[in-house]
Parts: structure tokens; C-alpha cells; sequence
């Protein structure tokens, strides 16, 4: 009887136990490992260097989105933390919200950053259904070109 | 007699001599370059002319302009009737693949399912768009060259009353030619 008392206790421990637990948090990108040169600390925005010269030195920021109609428009603080001046090329792509690419269409756009400014990407998903934005950002890749740092 | 001989045998032996050389050459000239795949989206450039990525690059702003303007917005889910037009050339080269670029646009406002695309030969529609690619070039020494395109979209209606204008603008420079 004792046995079983004890029994039920235990169980009604782990129970209780099992109920206090905080639901698991679910990550925003599944699947991706956090890296210094990739940013995902907003849900919505995916900023991701392509070169190593760039970590540390470019960050996103003032994050915005808005409705324009059927379609969602994104506006991207990107801020020179260095005081180097940056000549950059960014490419924008949308995601819908089960994180499914929907525009892939932009095209790399150069964007040359003086020390420590901050410019603005604008950029609208062409698609009602997007949802997210990923940016990416490296030194200007030119395969005409062999002498720039890539790294 | 014997000095003819003695001549042609010299020549015939540097002849064979210099075959000799370039054949044995490990990389003679005239080889075929390699070439490698490069990411379609890139914006390398050899000339100071449009690539197909600035058509996508020059389509894809003026578009975006477009569908986010007040006079889309409005529209809602009512899909007028347009027509693409092909663009106007009116840059200082006429070999700008101004199809192409005629092709991206309409790309783009189809995908968008904002409105619907018909045909130039359609005779029910509600909106033409007219487009026209302009360029200004200036030449430096030493075969350095600045050139500006412009992409403008222009909306008119039925009656032909202007209802919207967009423009984007793509800037390249040319440095000076080296000599070694």
C-alpha cells in the first residue's frame, strides 16, 4: 500500500513537473546554425555576409515593414559600424511565412557605404504571399576582376 | 650549284627548327580559354553597355515603383486590362535587346497578379505602357567613359491621359585602358 502511495506520488511529481515546463521555444529559422555572419535576430529579416571583411563592421537595423496594396514592402537600415568606406553589393530575396522562397528575381545592387553611415534598402516583394525578407550582403564579385579582397 | 644547295638545306633546317619550338610549346598561342559558369545575377561587365542582369536590375525598380503607387493600391483586386509595350529605344546604341527588357518588365507585372497582360492587338483594355531607354555617355582620355541609362514607365489610359510616371537610373564608368 505504501509502495503505492509512493508510486502515485512520484507520477503526480513528474506530472506536475512535466506541466510546469515552458512550451519549447520554436525557432524562427529552423535549421540554420548561428553564425557571426549571419543575422536572424528579427523573425521577419535574414541579413547574411558573404564576406568575412564585412562581419563586425555592417549590421541591419530599423527594421520596417508595411502593406502597399496586396504586397508587403520592407525598408533595412544597413549601418557602417567602421570607419572605412564600403563599397558593397546586396541581394534581396522574399520568403513567404512557412519560410518558402517566392522572388528570387533581384539582382545584385551596389551600395557604397561612407564610415559609420547608415543607408536604407528598400525593397517590395512582388508577390501577395511574401511574407519575409533575406538580405545579402558582400564586397562587389566580379569575375572580370581577380585582384579585390574577397574574403 | 653546291652553294644553292648549301643555302636551301640551311633554311630547311631553321624551318624545322623553329616547327620544332612551337610545337614543343606547352602553351602556344591561340589556345582556347577556359570558361567557367558565373552566377546569373552578378553584375560583371566587360563593355560599358547593359548586361540581361541590368535589364532585370532596371525592370524590377521601375516596377516595384510602379506597384506600390498610389494609382495601383487603388485598383485592389479589380485587375485592369494592360498592355506592355515594347520600350523605346533611344540610347546611342541600337543594339540595346530591347525585347528582352520588354520581356522582364512584363515578367514582373504578370507575376505580380495586380493586373492582367494582354496582347497589342487586344482591343478591350484599360492601361497602355509605354517605356524608353535612354543613355547620355561621356568620353575621357585614355578610353574612360561615364554613361547613365534611364529606364522610364510611362501609364496612360484609353483616352490617353498620363496617370503615372516611373523612373530608375544605372550609372557605369569605364576606367582608362591600360597599356601593359
Amino acid at each position: 500500500m505504501r509502495n503505492k502511495l509512493i508510486l502515485v506520488f512520484l507520477m503526480a511529481q513528474v506530472l506536475l513537473l512535466s506541466g510546469c515546463q515552458t512550451p519549447p521555444t520554436v525557432a524562427e529559422h529552423p535549421g540554420y546554425i548561428s553564425k557571426s555572419n549571419l543575422d536572424d535576430s528579427d523573425p521577419r529579416a535574414r541579413l547574411v555576409l558573404g564576406s568575412k571583411a564585412l562581419v563586425g563592421n555592417i549590421r541591419m537595423a530599423n527594421l520596417a515593414f508595411r502593406k502597399v496594396g496586396q504586397f508587403t514592402q520592407a525598408q533595412v537600415g544597413i549601418q557602417n559600424l567602421s570607419n572605412d568606406r564600403y563599397n558593397i553589393e546586396y541581394r534581396v530575396e522574399w520568403e513567404d511565412a512557412n519560410g518558402f522562397m517566392v522572388d528570387q528575381s533581384g539582382v545584385w545592387r551596389r551600395l557604397t557605404l561612407s564610415p559609420t553611415q547608415i543607408d536604407t534598402i528598400m525593397s517590395t516583394g512582388k508577390k501577395p504571399e511574401a511574407e519575409k525578407i533575406v538580405i545579402n550582403l558582400r564586397l562587389p564579385d566580379d569575375p572580370f576582376i581577380i585582384n579585390q579582397d574577397k574574403k | 650549284m653546291m652553294h644553292f644547295f648549301k643555302q636551301t638545306k640551311v633554311v630547311f633546317l631553321l624551318l624545322a627548327a623553329s616547327f620544332f619550338i612551337v610545337g614543343c610549346q606547352s602553351n602556344p598561342q591561340g589556345q582556347q580559354s577556359d570558361v567557367a559558369m558565373v552566377d546569373p545575377k552578378s553584375r560583371g561587365h566587360l563593355q560599358a553597355q547593359l548586361t540581361m542582369a541590368d535589364y532585370v536590375a532596371l525592370a524590377e525598380t521601375v516596377t516595384n515603383k510602379m506597384l506600390v503607387s498610389k494609382l495601383v493600391q487603388k485598383w485592389g483586386k479589380k485587375r485592369p486590362k494592360v498592355i506592355a509595350a515594347v520600350p523605346v529605344n533611344n540610347t546611342d546604341n541600337e543594339n540595346v535587346r530591347m525585347r528582352d527588357l520588354h520581356d522582364r518588365i512584363q515578367e514582373t507585372l504578370f507575376g505580380s497578379g495586380v493586373m492582367r497582360v494582354v496582347d497589342k492587338s487586344a482591343t478591350d483594355f484599360d492601361y497602355v505602357i509605354k517605356s524608353e531607354l535612354t543613355s547620355t555617355r561621356q568620353y575621357g582620355k585614355g578610353g574612360k567613359q561615364l554613361v547613365y541609362y534611364t529606364l522610364q514607365l510611362k501609364m496612360f489610359t484609353l483616352m490617353g491621359e498620363l496617370v503615372g510616371q516611373w523612373s530608375d537610373d544605372l550609372a557605369m564608368a569605364k576606367s582608362q585602358k591600360k597599356m601593359f
